[in-house]
This record gives C-alpha cells, structure tokens and sequence, in this order.
C-alpha cells in the first residue's frame, strides 16, 4: 500500500517537471539577453487580435491567425551558428517531430511539429533558422494547418522579402 | 381405460418384464390408486401407490434443491470488509488527488503570470502586423524548402533517366 502511494506520487511529480519543455526554457533564458531581440505574443493577445476587423484579408491567412494562441520569436545576429547548434541540442525529439529540414546556401532551416498525443492535430510549429548573419527561433502555437502555409507562401511570394526584412528589424 | 382382469394380467407381466412403455405404466399406477383394485392384484397395490408417491416425491425434491440454490446465491456476494483499509485507501487517495490539483493549479497561474509578463506588444494591431510577417516569413520559408526538395527529387530523377 505504502509502494503504491509513494508510485503514484512519483508519477505525478514526473509528469509536472516533463511540462517545462526545453524549447520555453531556452526563450525564457534569451528573452532578457541584449544580444537577442524578442517577440511575445500571448493567448490573450490573439484574442484581441481575432476582434479586429479587416475587410481585404486572405481567407487563408485570417483561417490561420484564429488558430493561433501564441508566437513566440528570439533571433539574434551574434554568432549565429553557435545559437542555432544550442537550440538544437535543447529540442526534446520525443515531443518533437522533424519536419522538414533544409540548407541553402549556408542557411540551415529546420521546421520541428509538436502534436497532441494520441492525435495528428498540431499544437506547435517551431522554426529555426541558422544563416550565417542571423539565427532565429520562431514558435508558432495553435492548430496549424500546414498545407495553408504551403498557400499563404504562393499568395503572398512577390512581396515575401520586403516582410523578410520587415522581420529582421526587430 | 380397459381395466379388465385379462388386461390388467397382461400389463403386469409386461411391466415385470421392464417391456412396458411410459404410458402403460401410468395406466398400471392409476389402475391401482383408483381403489377399484382386482382382489387378485391387491397384493401389488400398495407397491405401486408407493411408486407413485415416490415420483411424485423426486419432482419435489428437485424443486426443493433448486429454490434453495436460488435462495443461496445473494449470500455468496457478500464480501468481507477491512475498515481500517477501506480508511487507508480512501486518504491516500485524497492526498493524491489533492497534491495533483495543487500542482496544477500552480501551473496554470505561472504559465499566465508568464504569458502576462511576456506580451510585447500592447496594441492588437501591432500584435497582427508581426503576426503577419512571421507568418510570411515562415510560408516562404518552408516554400523554398518545399521547392528544394522538388527541384531534388526532379534532378535524382532526370539522374534516373540518364542511368
């Protein structure tokens, strides 16, 4: 009897510290750094977001932003290479899933899914990009759909990088 | 029923041969409980009065045995019960469950204190337009990727051909 309380208490413990994933840990540790420049947007955030209005907006893209509840980005551009190695190292492989990952002329772009367990719903989609000027970790939380990303990018190709640059002022 | 002496005779012999059939039997049984027994064959009466009441008696008995089991069978469920454990369960179940309320509920409010502390941005609007951008900046991202990975396969392919 006395094993089995002290399992249970095990269990429940175990669980709670398996919730502070690496990936949130590695942003809250960079959030404050100088080095780094950050971007939080939170639940509560997109909830007011969801309230504006605009008349002229992409279908795809409005569908997305009302699955959204959080983005999270931290890039720097100070010893890119080396950021990008380290978050790497911190991802969890069991809770993450390897998307896609791909190097262009010595950019390094890793796209990583987290889902709910037990079904194919995404809850995260996370983005590291390690160029040799910047490195950049970008989360997106909700329900995302991967194939109006793939949509959204074609739509929106012949002024992608204007708001490439758009983000790197940040 | 013909209950004449010479039937009566025949039926008899019959039966001490163990040839008679079921319902001749019964026509022998209530030959002989009818109380107009032949005085040659009253010797045989209380035998076969005794017969009867017998089967009549096995019915009973089985009946009885059944309701008993019947009557039996609650009793069987009764389990025995330890107070002292039935304690001891009940309190090591409520310290679990309240020790994984408490941690959840501390969870939640440190996750919110967290998201509360870390918003950038005060304005909706200024929220959406970096929403907008990481977004794009994540569609051309990954259509380059995806793009990639076409000209790729395209390119092993067009290797394909040639070998």
């Amino acid at each position: 009897m006395k094993n089995f309380i002290i399992l249970l208490l095990l269990c429940g413990t175990s669980a709670s510290f398996a919730q502070n994933d690496a990936v949130s840990k590695f942003f809250k540790s960079y959030a404050d750094d100088t080095r780094f420049s950050s971007v939080n947007i939170s639940p509560k955030m997109f909830q007011l977001v969801s309230r504006i209005k605009i008349n002229d907006m992409d279908a795809d893209l409005q569908a997305m932003l009302k699955n959204l509840t959080g983005l999270h980005i931290l890039s720097t551009k100070v010893t890119p290479k080396i950021f990008y190695k380290e978050a790497l190292g911190k991802i969890n492989t069991k809770e993450y899933e390897e998307l896609m990952k791909v190097r262009d002329n010595g950019e390094d772009v890793l796209f990583l899914t987290k889902a709910t367990t037990g079904s194919d719903k995404i809850e995260e989609l996370l983005m590291l990009v390690g160029g040799e000027d910047e490195f950049s970790l970008i989360s997106f939380i909700g329900d995302i759909d991967l194939n109006k990303i793939g949509r959204l990018g074609k739509s929106f190709n012949f002024q992608g990088s204007e708001h490439l640059e758009k983000i790197k002022k940040n | 029923m013909d209950s004449s002496k010479e039937n009566i005779k025949q039926l008899l012999d019959k039966y001490w041969a163990g040839e008679t059939s079921l319902t001749e039997e019964s026509q022998l049984s209530s030959y002989f409980t009818s109380g107009k027994v032949d005085e040659e064959f009253k010797a045989y009466a209380p035998l076969f009065a005794f017969f009867t009441e017998e089967r009549n008696l096995s019915i009973d008995i089985e009946d009885d045995i059944l309701a008993k089991i019947q009557a039996a069978k609650p009793e069987a469920k009764i389990v025995s019960f330890h107070w002292r454990r039935a304690v001891a369960v009940a309190a090591s179940l409520l310290l679990v469950i309240s020790i994984g309320i408490m941690t959840y509920r501390n969870q939640e409010h440190k996750k919110q204190a967290d998201l509360a502390q870390l918003d950038t941005f005060e304005s909706p609007e200024q929220a959406l337009e970096q929403t907008k951008a990481a977004l794009q900046f994540l569609s051309t991202k990954m259509n380059k990727a995806t793009d990639k990975a076409a000209k790729t396969i395209s390119k092993t392919k067009s290797l394909d051909i040639i070998n």
